[in-house]
């Protein structure tokens, strides 16, 4: 009765549905994102990263829902929804606190598939279906097809039930539980062209892979080499060379790179950065050619070669980083743009590229919501 | 929309619930939202019209006070008696029947060999009853098939002892008029 007289109290008016802002977060931040609204475009309208303190969140899973909600509460204040009684969001959870599996089955129907999810995600997720969330969506809808191509995602009830604690405290209602992976693909990939390619996502615990075939996600894993780990490993590499001062300052090491690139006169931190960079080349290498299981893919899909690496992250921005991946890799790497879907846009009001590619993951999440948004409300 | 929500599924039937609930709850201020404009358009038309008739009001009752409110009064009783007197003329009127013309006719169209002792009228000016003496039947045939052309009249009724005897006949025609 509290809570139907709680919501009662929450409406607006002359609100039919709110449209729910992004919120994304990881091990070390939360980032929050709203768009403007009114337009068909997709353009941010205030957006926030919030630092969370260490240990609040770890693997994805949060330790401290206390400390997590206070983050979110300050972030919504940044953003200047923090005086709404109630506001919707969508959340975008870390890739590492979650699954993701391409499944090929024999032809089903929606309800079949649904009848038989919690079977699907014992066999193919490393959790019992007991202490798992899942959920599922077709892959393509081609009807023909003798085969159903669908995606399984899943995470733990546990992880859910402290996200859905957090947001309570802050007064989020969660209108969707999301996934970075897919919200980075829905940034970044144009629909209309069907190039299989690998985006790779630099954060600063991890950097997250996410092959796509040009249809729908065929992998997507996290390497634990973030922009922190990749820092380091120049500093420490420039720092041991007495004769590069900027081996002294870890966080220094990107700003030397993108100022002097490639040259001759840095051949050492050109050195430094291949070295740092190398656990993700060799990651690279493994997705190039990717060979999935028969249960997986059906046959004529199951083999993906991936044509094109898309950067985006923290380090994407830096030039520098593209021409190494490209070079050891012999793959056109390329700058993701996260405001695809609104054309050739090369400046976003408020939010330059760099940023951007930062905040990849909420703009998928963003998108998401607007289609919510957009949805009939009656469906 | 057929994406991927790991929202569990009690979360997403709530979502359900307060969307519709928002519906609900939108349509209804909407509806009464309108309703109060709707009793404030009323409300003002109210008070308008009350400011009216207060206004006529305050004028009829500074034309009682002219002296010459009693003259006026007295023309209107004066012409509603004649209102009255011009509708029970008419009445009467509608009631009347105006045998003069039917009478002409028949004298107009007078047949050898007739003459009538009697004509009865009936009141209500439906019926009429003549009766009298032909010399020949062939002159009562003639006077009835005259009867029968007569404008006036839509059906003439003659009994078969109108035509029995050859001569000295005392006939009765019974008339239905238009």
């Amino acid at each position: 009765m509290h809570n139907f007289l709680q919501k009662i109290k929450n409406f607006s008016v002359l609100e039919l549905r709110p449209e729910p802002i992004a919120i994304s977060f990881n091990d070390s931040s939360l980032r929050f994102l709203t768009l403007q609204k009114k337009t068909s475009s997709i353009l941010p309208e205030n957006y926030w990263r919030e630092a969370l303190p260490k240990n609040t969140v770890v693997g994805g899973e949060i330790k401290e829902v206390k400390v997590f909600a206070n983050c979110l509460k300050n972030g919504l204040h940044k953003i200047g929804v923090g005086n709404k009684k109630a506001t919707h969001a969508i959340i975008v959870l870390p890739e590492n606190a979650t699954f993701l599996q391409p499944l090929s089955l024999p032809k089903m129907s929606k309800e079949e598939i649904d009848a038989s999810l919690a079977t699907l995600v014992e066999q193919n997720i490393p959790l019992s279906k007991e202490e798992v969330e899942a959920d599922w969506q077709f892959v393509d809808s081609n009807e023909n097809n003798q085969q159903t191509n669908i995606l399984v995602a899943a995470t733990s009830k546990i992880g859910i039930e402290k996200i859905l604690e957090a947001m309570r405290t802050a007064s989020i209602v969660p209108v969707a539980l999301d996934l970075a992976p897919l919200s980075i693909v829905r940034s970044l990939i144009n629909k209309a062209d069907e190039k299989s390619r690998l985006i790779i996502h630099f954060n600063h615990d991890k950097t997250i892979f996410v092959l796509h075939d040009g249809k729908s996600i065929d992998l997507a894993m996290s390497s634990l080499s973030g922009i922190d780990f990749i820092q380091k490993k120049i500093a420490t590499e420039l720092h041991a060379d007495p004769s590069t001062g900027s081996g002294r300052d870890p966080s220094a090491a990107f700003d030397l790179m993108s100022v002097k690139e490639f040259s001759n006169d840095n051949v050492k931190e050109k050195k430094a950065l291949e070295n740092s960079l190398a656990d993700i080349i060799d990651q690279i290498n493994k997705f190039k050619s990717f060979e999935h299981s028969p249960s997986e893919k059906s046959d004529s899909k199951k083999h993906c070669v991936c044509q094109e690496i898309v950067l985006s992250g923290y380090l994407a921005s830096l030039q520098v980083v593209a021409n190494v991946i490209s070079q050891k890799t012999n793959l056109p790497v390329v700058v993701g743009n996260p405001w695809q879907q609104n054309g050739e846009l090369d400046i976003i009001p408020k939010m330059n590229l760099s940023e951007s590619l930062q905040f990849c993951a909420t703009i998928g999440g963003a998108i998401y919501a607007r289609q919510w948004f957009l949805n009939p409300v009656l469906e | 929309m057929d994406i991927i929500n790991l929202l569990p599924k009690k979360q997403k039937s709530d979502l359900k619930t307060e969307q519709g609930l928002r519906l609900v709850v939108f349509a209804l201020s909407w509806l009464s939202f309108t309703i109060l404009i709707l009793c404030l358009l009323l409300y003002a038309s109210n008070s308008y019209l009350k400011i009216q008739q207060k206004s006529l009001d305050d004028n009829l009752a500074s034309q009682k006070n002219n002296p010459r409110w009693a003259e006026v009064l007295n023309s209107e009783t004066k012409l509603k008696d004649l209102n009255t007197s011009i509708k029970n003329v008419l009445t009467l009127q509608s009631k009347i029947k105006f045998w003069s013309p039917f009478l002409a006719e028949m004298a107009n169209n007078n047949t050898a060999g007739i003459s009538f002792k009697n004509i009865t009228l009936n009141t209500t000016g439906k019926l009429a009853v003549i009766s009298g003496h032909a010399e020949t039947r062939e002159n009562a045939l003639d006077f009835q098939s005259a009867l029968e052309k007569n404008s006036f009249v839509s059906e003439v009724k003659a009994p078969l002892e109108n035509f029995l005897d050859q001569t000295n006949i005392d006939f009765s025609f019974t008339l239905l008029l238009k």
